[in-house]
C-alpha cells in the first residue's frame, strides 16, 4: 500500500514537472526512472534484472526510434524534402488559396516521413524564404503548416514517436498502420483545407508566379538518390516485414546503417544531431511505467477504468481519444502513450473491448490533442516562436479563437471514423 | 506538448539552404582595407545602399565577362 502511495506521488510529481515544463523533459524523466528504482529496490517490488527488463522488453521500440531518427537525419541533409517542397510550390500560378493548400498538403507529407519538429522546420523555412522574396505576410499560414503536421503525424507508423510506440507495443504491422491511419488523415486533410481556404477567400493573390529550380536545394546528387534509394528500401522492407516478420527494429536498424555508409554524410555529425533527449525520455518513462505496472499501481487505476468503461462499453473508444488528446494538450503525448499502454491492455482484458481498436484511439487522440493548445505540440511552439521572431505573439486566447476550431473538428471526425472501424 | 531546444541552429542551416534556392544569393568575405574606419565598415553588412551598389556591381562584371567569353 505504502509504496502504491510513493509511486502515485513521484509519478504525479513527474507530471507537474512536465506540465509546467520548469525542467528538461528528459532530465524529469530520467529523475522519476531514478526514484522508481530507488524505492522499488528498497521496498522488494522488483529486482535489478526487472529494471534492465523494463528496457529490454521494449529494445525493439528503441531501435526503431533511433534507426528512423539516423535514417530521417540523413534523408533531410539529402535536401530530398527541400527537393519535394519546391518541385510542388514552382510554377503553380498566383492563386493564394492554390499556393496555401500545396504547401499545407506538403506539411502533411514531410510530417509523415520526418518527426514533427523536422517538418516543421523545413516547412516553416521554405515559408519565411518565400515570404521574403514575395513581400508578402504568411504569418497565418504558418500556423496552419504547425497544426497541419500533427495530421501528418498520423499518417503512418514511423510519423511520430507514438505511433512508433503503439506499433511496437501492440505487433501493428507496417501496412496494417497505414491502412487505417491515412485514410483518417486524408479525410482530416481534405476537410482542414477546405477550411483554411475558406479563411482565405480575401487574401491577395501572390505577386509572382515562382520559378524555382528544385535541384538547387540539393548539394550533392549522388548523396541524393543513394539517401533516396535506401529510403525506398527501408519502406519496402517495412511492408514486407508483416510477412517475413524480422522485426521493424532491426530493419529501421540496419537502414540506419546503410544510410551511415552509403549516404556519403558524415556518420559523426549525423549521431551529433540525432535527438538523444527524446530517447532517455522515452527508456525513462519505460523504466518508469514498468516499475509502477510491477508494483500494481497502473492495475489499481485500471480498475476503476474498467468499471467505467463496464458501465458504458460503446464509448470506451471515444473515452479514449478524448483522454488522450486532452492529456497530449498539455503533457508531451510518448508518457501518455507509454503509460496508457498497460491501462487499456487491462481495461482490454477485463471489459472485453477490441484491444486493437483501444489502440487506434489512442494514436488517434495523442496526434491530434496537441492542436488544442499553443504549448500542445513542438511544431506549435516552433511556429509560435517564428512568428515571435516576427513581432507577432499569439495569445493562449487567439490560440483558442482561431484555431479551436481544427482540433474540436479533428477529434469529432477521429471519433466517427473510429466509430467506423468498430462497426465495420 | 514537447522540448525543442537546440532548434534555432538546426532552423537556421535549414532556412539558409532553402533562402538559397528560393532567392539565390552569396556570402562574400571582403577583407577591411587599410584607412577606413572600423564601425563605419563594419556597418556596410546592414547598409541596404551599398548591397544594392554590390549587387549591380556584380550584374555588370557579369556582364563584362559574358562579352570577353563571346569575343
Amino acid at each position: 500500500m505504502m509504496i502504491t502511495i510513493i509511486f502515485s506521488i513521484i509519478f504525479a510529481l513527474i507530471l507537474i514537472l512536465l506540465v509546467t515544463g520548469s525542467y528538461h523533459r528528459s532530465v524529469v524523466a530520467m529523475l522519476g526512472a531514478l526514484l522508481i528504482i530507488a524505492f522499488g529496490l528498497e521496498y522488494g517490488v522488483f529486482g535489478t534484472q526487472d529494471v534492465v527488463g523494463f528496457v529490454f522488453d521494449n529494445a525493439d521500440t528503441i531501435a526503431l526510434v533511433i534507426g528512423s531518427m539516423i535514417l530521417c537525419e540523413a534523408l533531410g541533409r539529402s535536401g530530398l524534402f527541400q527537393f519535394v517542397g519546391l518541385s510542388l510550390i514552382s510554377n503553380i500560378g498566383k492563386s493564394i488559396r492554390w499556393f496555401a493548400a500545396i504547401m499545407l498538403l506538403l506539411t502533411v507529407f514531410l510530417s509523415a516521413f520526418l518527426n514533427n519538429i523536422t517538418a516543421m522546420l523545413v516547412v516553416g523555412a521554405l515559408t519565411l524564404s518565400l515570404e521574403k522574396r514575395l513581400e508578402m505576410d504568411f504569418s497565418e499560414l504558418i500556423i496552419y503548416e504547425a497544426i497541419f503536421t500533427n495530421i501528418g503525424g498520423l499518417m503512418l507508423m514511423i510519423s511520430s514517436i507514438p505511433n512508433l510506440i503503439v506499433a511496437g507495443e501492440f505487433n501493428i504491422g507496417f501496412s496494417r498502420f497505414a491502412v487505417v491511419c491515412i485514410p483518417l488523415s486524408l479525410i482530416l486533410t481534405v476537410v482542414s483545407i477546405y477550411m483554411v481556404m475558406r479563411r482565405m477567400k480575401t487574401a491577395a493573390p501572390l505577386k509572382e508566379n515562382l520559378e524555382i529550380d528544385p535541384w538547387s536545394a540539393v548539394k550533392n546528387k549522388k548523396v541524393f538518390y543513394r539517401a533516396s534509394l535506401i529510403f525506398i528500401l527501408v519502406m519496402i522492407f517495412f511492408v514486407l516485414n508483416d510477412v517475413v516478420h524480422v522485426g521493424l527494429g532491426l530493419i529501421a536498424i540496419g537502414g540506419a546503417t546503410a544510410m551511415l555508409i552509403l549516404s556519403g554524410e558524415e556518420p559523426e555529425s549525423i549521431f551529433r544531431d540525432i535527438d538523444w533527449g527524446t530517447i532517455f525520455f522515452l527508456v525513462s518513462f519505460f523504466i518508469i511505467v514498468g516499475g509502477m505496472e510491477k508494483s500494481g499501481v497502473l492495475e489499481v487505476f485500471a480498475q476503476d477504468v474498467s468499471a467505467v468503461f463496464l458501465l458504458i462499453p460503446a464509448l470506451a473508444y471515444l473515452f479514449t481519444i478524448l483522454v488522450c488528446g486532452a492529456a497530449s494538450a498539455f503533457i508531451d503525448n510518448i508518457p501518455i502513450t507509454i503509460t496508457l499502454i498497460p491501462i487499456i491492455r487491462y481495461v482490454s482484458d477485463k471489459v472485453g473491448l477490441s484491444i486493437e481498436t483501444l489502440a487506434w484511439s489512442m494514436v488517434f487522440g495523442a496526434n491530434l490533442g496537441g492542436n488544442f493548445t499553443p504549448i500542445g505540440s513542438p511544431s506549435i511552439i516552433i511556429a509560435t516562436g517564428m512568428l515571435k521572431a516576427k513581432g507577432i505573439n499569439i495569445s493562449v486566447y487567439e490560440w483558442f479563437r482561431k484555431n479551436e476550431v481544427f482540433t474540436f473538428v479533428h477529434l469529432l471526425l477521429a471519433d466517427v471514423y473510429t466509430v467506423c472501424i468498430v462497426v465495420i | 506538448m514537447s522540448n525543442s531546444s537546440g532548434v534555432p541552429k538546426k532552423f537556421e542551416e535549414i532556412r539558409s539552404e532553402i533562402e538559397k534556392a528560393v532567392i539565390p544569393h552569396i556570402t562574400v568575405k571582403i577583407v577591411m582595407p587599410e584607412g577606413v574606419d572600423k564601425e563605419e565598415f563594419l556597418g556596410l553588412e546592414k547598409d541596404e545602399e551599398f548591397l544594392q551598389a554590390l549587387s549591380d556591381f556584380a550584374r555588370r562584371w557579369l556582364k563584362k565577362k559574358s562579352r570577353e567569353v563571346n569575343v
